[in-house]
């Protein structure tokens, strides 16, 4: 069978395992720049807190009701999920990552509900985190089962049998199948498909033809014949950074800063791969949602003579890019570094007058590497970057990095 | 014997072999310690946390003493463990009796902490190394 394990909850609950005070109250986690809650507890949606909520449209809400309000620690959600995603590989056959808290596994066992039970008691004792495991024969109907699972008592729940599938298939409408939307829903709806049940009823040539193989393919999983592949990870196309600033940019010395450090984030990105850069992207732009002020918003591309993942490159790149197009006068409020025309790094082609040797670079990188893995992420920065910029995240509430840094590790009495 | 095959040609391989002789040891080496695999043996379940007050002073655990805690192992009757107690963190001998749980201190200045029906109480890991800077 075909599991799908998620995390219930799980900004929220990786902030739980490491500040047991913050569980059975209303918590909040928000996106970058303390922006919109990304995360909602049980006690927060109980409140009618919805996803995606900006933070300063529930202000009044927050004081009154005590919400607990966290900024979102990428670091700890990161290695948080990497542990409960090697601990899923350990217990199953074949898995592929869906999110940064879902996964999905071949359950190895002929007892799935065995298996189910153990693996969620493993995480919890491992991690602390609560997790959902919904099984069946197809990935589509494993997520159906997943959400069912959520409701169950166990945490996990079984499509083993056809009375459950179509159990199941009656009660879930339309729009809430893995890969209908709210359009697509809609229209099913207008055809008078309401629920999942419904759907498979329905001729399967003519779903073809009016709505495409995918919606076919999701039909085939509904009725339990598996015909979704299994992803293999498929090399970037494009890395992309791009921020929204806590303050206004205004000189385009601060704007060369954060297009620095956006560009460097890109390098990295290009390093894990393997690759290397033959163009390079950068955006700068004013506040869309203020439309009172002078708006602008402008980009530029930059071919490099030779495909790069060196971060001096990558920035002076950016620099160039940016003195075409910066302006004064404005109030920038976002911009992005994306970098295309990847290739592996072993396949740069040498351009006929580039004269700098890249086993020199290569070392150069190494070294940079390997500093900033043993004393912290930006021990070594290019000279463009700065030590405290004014338009850093603002990150008002983000919670201590219990797993990167000794001087933040939880403390007991 | 064209140039290729003397190119692809396989060497046996005799050992490592210093400047002038055969090394002795190396028949006998063995892996070096791997410092890292000894103190975390479950990367998955283990995690480090500071201790902040010398109530476990007596059990070897200064203030600033960081201790490798693993969340996955169920701990046995005093074991040193991170409990979670009203929502705060503590590390103390968990010990169970007939009347109940008890958390003790390792210090005559800290007094046992009683843990009743009710209580918020969860042990939350298993101490498995303290490790300490001399000086």
């Amino acid at each position: 069978m075909i599991a799908l394990v998620d995390c219930n909850n799980f900004y929220v609950s990786c902030e739980r395992a490491f500040d047991p005070g913050l569980r059975g109250k209303p918590v909040i986690v928000l996106s970058n720049n303390d922006g919109c809650a990304i995360a909602r507890s049980e006690e927060a949606k109980a409140l009618g807190i919805a996803m995606g909520t900006p933070a300063f449209m529930i202000s009044r809400l927050i004081k009154d009701a005590g919400v607990v309000v966290r900024s979102s620690n990428y670091a700890l959600y990161g290695e948080m999920s990497e542990r409960v995603m090697r601990l899923i590989q350990q217990a199953s056959g074949q898995t592929e990552v869906y999110s940064i808290d879902e996964m999905f596994a071949v359950c190895p066992s002929p007892d799935a509900a065995a298996w189910a039970a153990t693996l969620l008691k493993d995480i919890g004792s491992h991690t602390g985190l609560p997790v959902s495991i919904g099984l069946a024969q197809t990935k589509t109907l494993a997520k159906m089962a997943n959400r069912a699972a959520k409701r169950s008592r166990t945490g996990y729940a079984l499509l083993d049998t056809e009375a459950r599938r179509h159990g199941l298939l009656a009660a879930t409408p339309v729009g809430e199948v893995w890969g209908i939307g709210g359009k697509l829903a809609a229209r099913l709806q207008a055809h008078g498909f309401y629920t999942a049940e419904d759907l498979t009823a329905a001729p399967a040539a003519w779903i073809r033809r009016q709505f495409g193989i995918t919606l076919l393919r999701t039909q085939l999983e509904l009725q339990n014949h598996p015909c979704l592949p299994w992803a293999v990870k498929a090399p970037r196309k494009q890395v992309c950074v791009a921020r929204s600033f806590g303050k206004p940019v205004t000189t385009q010395a601060q704007m060369a800063q954060a297009l620095a450090r956006f560009a460097t984030a890109c390098a990295a990105k290009l390093w894990e791969d393997g690759t290397a850069a033959g163009t390079v992207h950068i955006f700068i732009q004013t506040n869309a949602h203020s439309p009172a002020e002078p708006q602008y918003f402008q980009s530029r591309t930059v071919h490099l003579p030779v495909a790069s993942q060196h971060s001096p490159d990558l920035v002076k790149a950016a620099q160039q890019a940016l003195g075409a197009i910066f302006r004064k006068g404005y109030q920038y409020k976002k911009a992005g570094v994306v970098l295309m025309d990847l290739v592996p790094a072993g396949q740069v082609q040498l351009n006929l007058f580039h004269r700098q040797p890249e086993d020199e670079k290569s070392r150069l990188m190494e070294i940079v590497d390997a500093l900033n893995n043993r004393f912290g992420r930006d021990t070594l920065k290019t000279a463009t970057e700065a030590a405290d910029p004014v338009w850093a995240l603002r990150q008002r509430h983000r919670s201590p990095q219990y797993l990167s840094n000794l001087d933040q590790i939880p403390k007991a009495s | 014997m064209k140039l290729q095959d003397v190119e692809t040609c396989q060497i046996p391989f005799a050992g490592y072999v210093a400047a002038g002789f055969p090394s002795p040891a190396s028949d006998y080496t063995e892996e070096n310690i791997d410092l890292a695999k000894e103190l975390v043996p479950r990367p998955l379940s283990t995690f480090c946390f500071r201790a902040v007050n010398d109530s476990m002073i007596e059990a070897h655990i200064p203030p600033g003493a960081i201790l490798v805690v693993d969340k996955s192992i169920t701990p046995r009757n005093h074991a040193i463990v991170i409990a979670s107690v009203n929502g705060e963190f503590l590390v103390k001998y968990f010990v169970r009796n007939r009347e109940g749980i008890r958390l003790l201190p390792a210090n005559k200045k800290y007094k046992p902490i009683p843990i009743g029906e009710g209580c918020d109480f969860a042990v939350w890991g298993v101490v498995t190394y303290i490790i300490i800077k001399p000086g």
